[in-house]
């Protein structure tokens, strides 16, 4: 419990970091990431969730949105971190025409699976009800695009991370985020209802530690921009000439 | 790539037998920790070496030939060949003596640039490819175990362990201390490079050979600052999607 309080901090206190330089137009595809990020993390946490819910009409219609932002999250860091770390492969994989049709297909059959349950009130990751097929389903699904993302991204940021030649900031990010995004991969892998594990401890601990680190690798990239933009440059003559 | 702790320990009683060790450290400017951890891995540097050997006014080239690994380093060590010389020339001197030559015809010492100090940043791979007879890479990484992109990295990062150095100039048939002046563990003196060596070597280059040798220079300038101006363009990409 107090873990989901410290990871829905964290992201949102990363998120607000990024303020300032949204509203001068600095990369708000990020900002507007890691705001929904926040987001989601805020509602799986009962105390936050319930109100909200209540609002939406309380037919759980805020878990739905907790899926949709998921969604979008994945398919931004995905394009970024793709386009970050030069892998065009991940890119086509994530935004091109197969990863848009796994995207939608995906939007698709958890909105259908949502509609097809039976949710008559408000229950926090809709523990009350995973009884249904219908519901196990729905988690799944969003599940599987997870899995699908990060799998994509994994690879090229274990090479960054495992190539010296990079900057050692650049590198330490690099593994955070492999580190946060293996993390996700795992534990989605493994509550995918087919194998029918409980992991009720595990459950808590590993989504939130993978949001901590992802939001601190973020945060050390952005910390790298800024301290990138106040130092003066050297050009490459002078850098490659500069006696020891 | 250092001498066995034990063979220091023989060596040090040699040299050094009256000192303890906390006042061979201090003269030496080594650290005590340093030492007794390098002692105790069994692994001293040879960097502790020549610090001890000169802190006792021996010469670095003969403390080092105490020790097996360098045991024909003395007898092989031989004046710097030319090219060797040259390689010691940054890329800035040598275009400044182009451009003095170019404006004077008969030049006067005077008129000639004075040479920057060396080793320079790039000493190491300038004097690995003076020697290189064409395949020294190859012998090296055979001869010593070492992978060839392990010294390709080594070299590009402006390093070259002291065991290779050494190995280097014996598989390329010069003067075997000439690597670790490049290096930078030895200084020029200490190997009997002459003084003034690397002006008179500039000196007998014809007109012809000095402008090729800077095309050369200029080739591999262009080659390194593309690389670098490539590896900054990528991590500036990568802090604009993710910053």
């Amino acid at each position: 419990m107090i873990l989901q309080w410290i990871a829905f901090i964290v992201s949102v206190f990363f998120a607000l970091l990024r303020l300032p330089g949204a509203v001068r137009g600095q990369n708000r595809g990020m900002f507007f990431a890691l705001i929904l990020l926040a987001a989601s993390m805020g509602l799986s946490i009962p105390a936050i969730y319930l109100p909200v819910d209540s609002i939406l009409g309380g037919v759980n219609v805020a878990n739905l949105f907790i899926r949709y932002c998921l969604f979008a999250v994945l398919l931004i860091l995905g394009v970024k971190t793709a386009a970050a770390f030069g892998a065009p492969r991940t890119h086509r994989m994530i935004a091109g025409p197969a990863g848009l049709a796994v995207l939608g297909t995906a939007s698709a059959a958890v909105a259908v699976l949502f509609i097809l349950s039976d949710l008559p009130e408000s229950s926090t990751a809709l523990a009350a009800y995973w009884d249904q097929d219908t519901v196990t389903a729905y988690g799944d699904i969003s599940r599987l695009y997870q899995v699908y993302v990060v799998s994509c991204l994994i690879p090229p940021l274990f090479l960054c991370t495992a190539d010296s030649a990079r900057r050692p900031d650049i590198r330490l990010s690099a593994g955070l985020l492999a580190l946060g995004l293996s993390v996700v991969f795992v534990h989605s892998l493994l509550i995918l209802s087919v194998w029918n594990l409980q992991l009720v401890f595990w459950d808590r601990i590993l989504p939130n530690f993978a949001v901590i680190v992802i939001s601190m690798g973020l945060a050390l990239i952005w910390n790298s921009r800024r301290v990138a933009k106040t130092r003066s440059p050297q050009g490459p003559l002078a850098k490659v000439y500069g006696s020891r | 790539m250092a001498v066995s702790a034990k063979a220091f320990q023989n060596w040090r009683t040699m040299t050094a037998p009256w000192e303890s060790t906390a006042d061979l450290c201090r003269m030496a400017g080594i650290k005590r920790s340093t030492l007794a951890q390098q002692l105790v891995r069994g692994k001293v540097s040879e960097t502790t070496v020549v610090r001890v050997a000169r802190a006792c006014d021996q010469s670095p080239v003969e403390a080092l030939s105490f020790f097996e690994e360098y045991h024909d380093l003395l007898a092989g060590s031989r004046p710097p060949t030319a090219s060797e010389l040259i390689s010691q020339v940054t890329y800035v001197c040598v275009l400044q003596l182009l451009v003095a030559r170019s404006l004077h015809p008969n030049p006067s010492p005077a008129d000639l640039p004075g040479l920057g100090p060396f080793p320079h940043r790039n000493s190491v791979r300038a004097w690995f490819e003076a020697v290189d007879p064409g395949d020294l890479r190859q012998r090296l990484s055979a001869a010593s175990g070492v992978a060839p992109q392990n010294l390709s990295a080594q070299l590009s990062a402006g390093r070259l362990a002291p065991e290779l150095a050494v190995q280097a100039a014996r598989l390329a048939g010069v003067s075997l201390t000439g690597g670790l002046v490049a290096t930078g563990l030895l200084t020029p003196d200490e190997c009997g490079w002459p003084i003034g060596g690397r002006e008179r070597a500039l000196a007998e280059l014809s007109d012809a050979d000095l402008v090729f040798l800077a095309r050369d220079r200029l080739d591999t300038l262009g080659k390194m600052v593309r690389k670098l101006e490539h590896d900054e363009d990528s991590n500036s990409a990568l802090l604009e999607q993710l910053g």
